[in-house]
């Protein structure tokens, strides 16, 4: 798998409703403390430390201020092995009542943070860990954690009072870049995908924007497809997003493209096969170097460098594939990786599943 | 020891009173005490001088080396919280106690053998009660791009996807492979009563790399049987009460946007309550009928009613809360409604960009008029 198709000229467009979204999808922040979860998933940091927890099935976000659940562990996180057996140990279960959700690292003390949900149907409950230095596994208290939250607006029924609304909306990732919280979700009913961004904090303004995707494959037949996961990166001082889409290439588009009522062209970087799905990503420095670390469902991680990806151009008119290109290369030694965050600047942490379907979280030189 | 139900206790008695300073209440025993809304587990008749040496006691590393509670003896200890309460040690664990698992509990003081014993709630019902109560689309004939399937069940299911439960048999009985949207977001409703199974995009959608090197997972004028596996299992953790099969074929691909003008209204009676009923050329998606279809008043007001949706969803109908009044009203569709193929009103589910003349964004609602005499 040493070659990657480049589809160098493939189209993105984003439809945004920046400053027009109707009044029935704004919806207020709420602020506190003890913070009831429905569930806990995706996670993601500010850089000065607010922890942002997606509640799928409330399709909220949580903006956390740890306070002391924050301090006092060792420095660092430590590798886990058997992590899921462990976490189902201290939570007074089996491990098939455990899944965790999500990982990621403070930017400050470099613990390690872990959401997991305890147990099966509706009673199941979130727990929110922290892994610091020692190894030490602790569940966060959340009686005295304070938090301000926003709903993600579910779409309205056109039947007032409608008792029979199935439609959720989950939480598939999120990052926080340049004072905004960049959300990507799912539905189960629309296949389609609303990209919303909110700043932070949330008590500040409205809403945000609801960012609709569209992407024309191979430049040519514009279908609606949800973004799954997405990492922020710079690329010659400007922030873009990277994104990962259920049934297409891995696209990236400007940040600051992205205005009321605009069209924007992304740019295809790469083809991830049959199959495949981008399951996490980050972005890193080596020697100087900038590379794209991302786990997939089928094909183990790979890493691609990022030094191209600003000069791949977009199209405007009908064109043919083209291959070759940006490579990837597969690092052989990370298999069965789910999660994962950078713990420094030299090492990656990792929640990875063995063939015997075993959770580690390992600490891992980045490659 | 008031209201003490010692739901299982097989506590070891090892445990003297030994310190002295006044009559020993007896040896100590663990129990579980589930006379409370969440069940603890507790040491009772412990010597007063005991309970004075552990006032203090602070931190969980502190409380678990005198008292541990674990899912098995090698086991780390369960997170709860500890207190002294009338005479007894308190373990409140942070989750739940789960029905029918062991505990193990362990009480340790200086000077004497560990008090062991091992707790429980009475396990649940082990007989299987849920099923697959319906799949949508009904109909005896999908669209080869058919896009996505409803699975509804009688009672709340597990937490984890079911997409390994559910399989597609061609006529002569091989099984289409990875014919479904391989995610393992949650796809339930919120009551986890209905799954919703997508099949997979890259082999719906024309130009990527999936469909040119895998086909669709469907074939027109093929026959398949769409199995649930009763190994799913329930939010009790039990598995279905037996597998479900479903048989349909499949038609050609449906690449055509919907269009309102072709729908066949039955307007009601000004004065009745009875239902203004829809009629489809072409089955419409179940979950989106339920809730992208209403009615505007002659105000243009949203009108609260009761939706059903009719056999093999060529039918919608609404029922008001108050009597039609005489009026010009509206049936309001959003933009998400959609057929079985994922085409919306003005927009089929793919473009040819290139090809299209219309740029602008699809229209967030369209009304289509009727009348009540």
């Amino acid at each position: 798998m040493r070659s990657l198709f480049l589809k160098s000229a493939l189209i993105l467009t984003v439809v945004l409703s920046w400053s027009g979204v109707p009044a029935a999808e704004r919806t207020d922040a709420a602020n506190g403390t003890n913070p009831a979860f429905k569930t806990i998933g995706p996670l993601a940091f500010s850089p000065d430390g607010v922890l942002f927890a997606g509640d799928t099935q409330s399709a909220a976000i949580f903006a956390l201020d740890l306070g002391k659940a924050a301090t006092g562990g060792a420095p660092g996180a430590k590798a886990i092995p058997a992590f899921d057996q462990k976490v189902a140990a201290l939570l007074g279960t089996d491990v098939r009542e455990i899944t965790v959700t999500d990982l990621a690292v403070h930017p400050k003390t470099r613990n390690a943070f872990a959401s997991v949900m305890r147990g099966q149907g509706t009673n199941a409950q979130p727990a929110l860990l922290r892994i610091d230095g020692a190894g030490k596994i602790d569940v966060v208290a959340m009686g005295d954690v304070k938090y301000s939250k926003v709903d993600l607006p579910n779409a309205p029924a056109a039947v007032p009072g409608a008792q029979n609304n199935a439609r959720t909306s989950s939480i598939t990732d999120m990052a926080f870049v340049d004072g905004r919280l960049y959300v990507a979700g799912l539905s189960n009913e629309e296949f389609s995908s609303k990209l919303r961004s909110v700043s932070y904090p949330f008590n500040t303004i409205d809403n945000g924007a609801s960012v609709e995707i569209y992407h024309g494959n191979h430049g040519q037949f514009e279908t609606r497809s949800p973004v799954y996961t997405f990492v922020p990166y710079k690329v010659k001082g400007e922030t873009n997003l990277i994104a990962g889409y259920l049934c297409t290439p891995l696209v990236k588009f400007p940040v600051n493209s992205l205005k009321s009522g605009a069209k924007v062209m992304g740019t295809t970087i790469a083809e991830l096969g049959n199959r495949n799905r981008p399951l996490d990503m980050i972005v890193y420095q080596k020697n100087g170097q900038e590379f794209l670390l991302m786990s997939n469902n089928s094909r183990g991680v790979m890493k691609i460098p990022t030094a191209n990806f600003g000069d791949a151009a977009s199209i405007t008119a009908r064109v043919s594939t083209e291959k070759g290109g940006i490579g990837y290369e597969s690092i052989d030694s990370m298999k069965g990786v789910e999660q994962l965050d950078l713990l420094d600047a030299t090492r990656t942490i990792v929640l990875a599943r063995t063939d015997a379907g075993v959770l580690n979280l390992d600490v891992v030189a980045l490659p | 020891m008031r209201n003490l139900k010692s739901a299982v206790v097989t506590a070891a008695l090892f445990f003297f009173a030994a310190c002295g300073g006044g009559p020993a209440p007896g040896p100590a025993r663990i129990v579980l005490n589930s006379d409370k809304p969440r069940p603890t587990i507790e040491v009772v008749d412990v010597p007063a001088a005991q309970l004075t040496a552990l006032q203090g006691t602070e931190s969980r590393e502190a409380w678990t080396a005198v008292l541990k509670v674990s899912v098995g003896p090698d086991q780390p200890a369960t997170i709860g919280t500890y207190h002294i309460d009338n005479g007894r040690i308190v373990f409140t664990p942070m989750f739940p106690l789960d029905p029918g698992r062991q505990y193990h509990v362990t009480f340790t003081t200086p000077g004497a053998a560990p008090l062991t014993s091992i707790v429980s709630l009475p396990a649940r019902s082990t007989t299987p009660t849920t099923m697959v109560a319906e799949v949508y689309p009904t109909a005896e004939v999908v669209p080869e791009n058919q896009l996505r399937l409803y699975i509804h069940f009688n009672a709340p299911m597990g937490s984890k996807g079911g997409l390994s439960y559910v399989h597609l048999f061609t006529e002569d009985g091989a099984e289409v492979a990875d014919p479904f949207l391989p995610l393992d977001a949650e796809f339930f409703n919120d009551d986890r009563t209905r799954y919703t199974v997508f099949f997979d995009p890259g082999r719906q959608k024309r130009g990527i790399a999936p469909i040119a090197d895998m086909g669709r997972s469907l074939t027109e004028g093929k026959s398949y049987t769409l199995v649930v596996d009763a190994e799913w299992r329930d939010g009790n953790g039990l598995p279905l009460t037996q597998q479900f099969k479903r048989t349909f074929k499949v038609g050609p691909p449906d690449e055509h946007p919907l269009d309102p003008r072709t729908w066949q209204i039955q307007p009601p009676a000004a004065g009745s309550r009875a239902p203004l009923t829809v009629a489809f050329p072409e089955p419409l998606d179940h979950g989106l009928l339920l809730r992208a279809l209403g009615v505007l008043s002659p105000d243009g007001k949203p009108l609260p009613g009761t939706v059903t949706v009719g056999t093999h969803e060529l039918t919608w109908s609404f029922t008001p809360q108050a009597t039609w009044t005489a009026g010009a009203y509206n049936i309001v569709a959003f933009a998400m409604l959609e057929d079985l193929a994922g085409n919306r009103i003005g927009r089929a589910f793919e473009v040819d960009q290139f090809d299209r003349t219309d740029k602008s964004a699809e229209p967030e609602k369209t009304l289509i008029p009727f009348a009540v005499k």
